[in-house]
């Protein structure tokens, strides 16, 4: 065992008693459906803002991301843009007004918000299970986990997958959401140390200061080749064309309102809050996108066989050992911090969305509402355990198409959304139910058709097209059908 | 340094200054 592995192993031990507490903390706290799913509309900005960046920023930030830099050069710095603009004004856009109808309406979730909003069981059922494919996306959370324990501790896959899987159900079936914005917003901070320390490790890797380091980076990558130094590159799998980085930002800024994220904002306790809350996400998000620049670094000191590795093996060459064992730990935690807040929602849309706001007043299952709320929290805790099975399965058993899946839940949610999102929040007369059921329909089939036409190289500017086509239909539809069914009462309007 | 760092450095103060801007004049606590 060499002195990495010493320290990770000593670094997660730390970890693990640090989530143990919070969890317990969360389970302390959790006891009703609304306190499992929305934290009981409890909590402040501070912690709320750090848990939406953590959320937000996956396993792909820390491994992915710097990979992209590494083998494309600088235009995949395009990345830190989208991050840091796009996604904090679609939060801004849509934070203040949802939280506040959000007050009268209380919604426990994205499916069950917009099913609300417009006072239809087919919005809120037919999210809800787009919303069932973000599975997926806990699987891959999952297997980066798993591959980091495998990369850096040798720990056999499957054992590395297990441990991560046992640990997140745990935390996640007994503290609920609680347990999910505790450990989110303790991982936020070591996400963010994790950034800086990347970013500043050119003064000493690099000879001069910031702009000699620069300089010379951009130096020898356009030597190699000039294309690791243009604004486009044509080999890049996102950032190939202009239309692809427009497309990178349009669905950056969709991504603000992911059902993960969105219930973060229902979470806030008082909505004047909501400006230090995303003060504190956007700073927070600054830190941890810096961490794109290890890729810069790396292309021009390490040389890896996977493209996935150029971070770690860059964090080796310019830091002493307990770094490397910290950017592991870093990594887990961000693959935790997203994957916890998708269990929490898929146990809601299970327990709230479907069984307590539509088979329960429908009449399909028969219980009174006091039955029915406790019901929600018992399905709520077991659907976690199911969820994480399922995934845990899914994980050692891909289906052919999982990167498909996984994007489906990402970027067909978004597609689906949007449109009956923004048009909720800023047009009531054109809030229509027929335009928000046509937009969640377009939106959805049009991002499996892109998907399936394999139209656009970019899963970014595919989503980005979706997300266009549903937002376009609920504009139209919504036009034609205004006022004729109109979701809101004039007392409603006057106070948004 | 090169064009893409030249718009790394503008974009990032742009972008800070339109949010800081944006939660000035439309999220008044008051």
């Amino acid at each position: 065992m060499n002195d990495v592995q010493i320290m990770m192993w000593i670094g997660l031990a730390i970890f693990l008693v640090m989530i143990g507490f919070l969890g317990y903390l969360g389970y302390k706290k959790t006891n009703t459906v609304s306190d499992f799913s929305i934290a009981g509309e409890s909590l402040g900005p501070v912690v709320l803002g750090l848990a939406y960046a953590a959320t937000f920023f996956s396993a792909s930030t820390f491994i992915g991301y710097p990979g992209w830099v590494y083998q494309w050069g600088f235009s995949s710095i395009w990345i830190f843009l989208t991050l840091i603009m796009a996604s904090p004004l679609g939060l801004i856009v849509v934070a203040k007004r949802a939280r506040k109808l959000n007050i009268t309406q209380k919604s426990l979730s994205l499916a069950d918000w917009l099913g609300d909003r417009y006072n239809s069981d087919f919005i809120r059922v037919g999210t809800a299970l787009v919303c069932l494919f973000n599975i997926f996306y806990i699987a891959a959370q999952f297997a980066a986990g798993a591959w980091i324990f495998n990369t850096l501790l040798d720990i056999p896959y499957t054992l590395g997958l297990t441990l991560i899987a046992i640990l997140v159900v745990a935390y996640v079936y007994t503290g609920g959401s609680f347990a999910d914005i505790y450990t989110d917003a303790a991982q936020a901070i070591l996400m963010g140390i994790m950034g800086v320390l990347v970013f500043i490790s050119v003064f000493w890797m690099f000879p001069g200061g910031l702009t000699e380091g620069f300089t010379s980076i951009s130096n020898t990558l356009a030597e190699r080749d000039p294309s690791m130094v243009a604004l486009t590159n044509s080999s890049s799998i996102v950032f190939y064309s202009v239309p692809a980085i427009i497309g990178a930002f349009i669905i950056q800024f969709a991504f603000s309102s992911q059902p993960q994220l969105f219930n973060k904002v229902l979470a806030l306790k008082d909505p004047k809050d909501m400006r230090k809350m995303i003060i504190v996400y956007v700073i927070t998000a600054f830190c941890f996108s810096l961490v794109v620049f290890g890729g810069l670094y790396a292309s021009v000191t390490v040389s890896v066989d996977e493209i996935d590795k150029a971070i770690l093996s860059y964090v080796l060459e310019a830091f002493p050992p307990v770094v490397a064992a910290f950017l592991g730990i870093v990594v887990i935690a961000a693959a935790m911090s997203t994957t916890d807040g998708i269990f929490v929602v898929m146990s809601t849309l299970i327990a709230n969305d479907i069984y307590r706001k539509f088979l329960v007043p429908k009449g399909y299952i028969k219980a009174t509402p006091e039955e029915a709320d406790k019901t929600a929290l018992k399905i709520s805790r077991y659907s976690v355990l199911i969820v994480g099975v399922v995934s845990f399965i899914l994980v050692l058993n891909p289906p052919a198409s999982i990167g498909m899946f996984i994007w489906v839940g990402i970027s067909g949610v978004a597609s689906g959304t949007l449109g009956p999102l923004l048009i909720g929040l800023f047009s009531p007369s054109m809030a229509t139910t027929t335009a928000a059921k046509f937009s969640l329909v377009a939106g959805v089939g049009s991002y499996v058709v892109i998907l399936l036409l394999n139209f656009e190289e970019s899963t970014m500017a595919a989503g980005a097209w979706a997300v266009l086509i549903g937002l376009f239909t609920m504009l139209i539809v919504g036009y034609f059908t205004r006022n004729k069914e109109s979701t809101l009462d004039s007392e409603m309007r006057k106070s948004i | 340094i090169n064009e893409m760092m030249t718009i790394w450095l503008y974009g990032s103060l742009l972008s800070i200054i339109l949010i800081v801007i944006l939660l000035y004049v439309w999220y008044k606590p008051e």
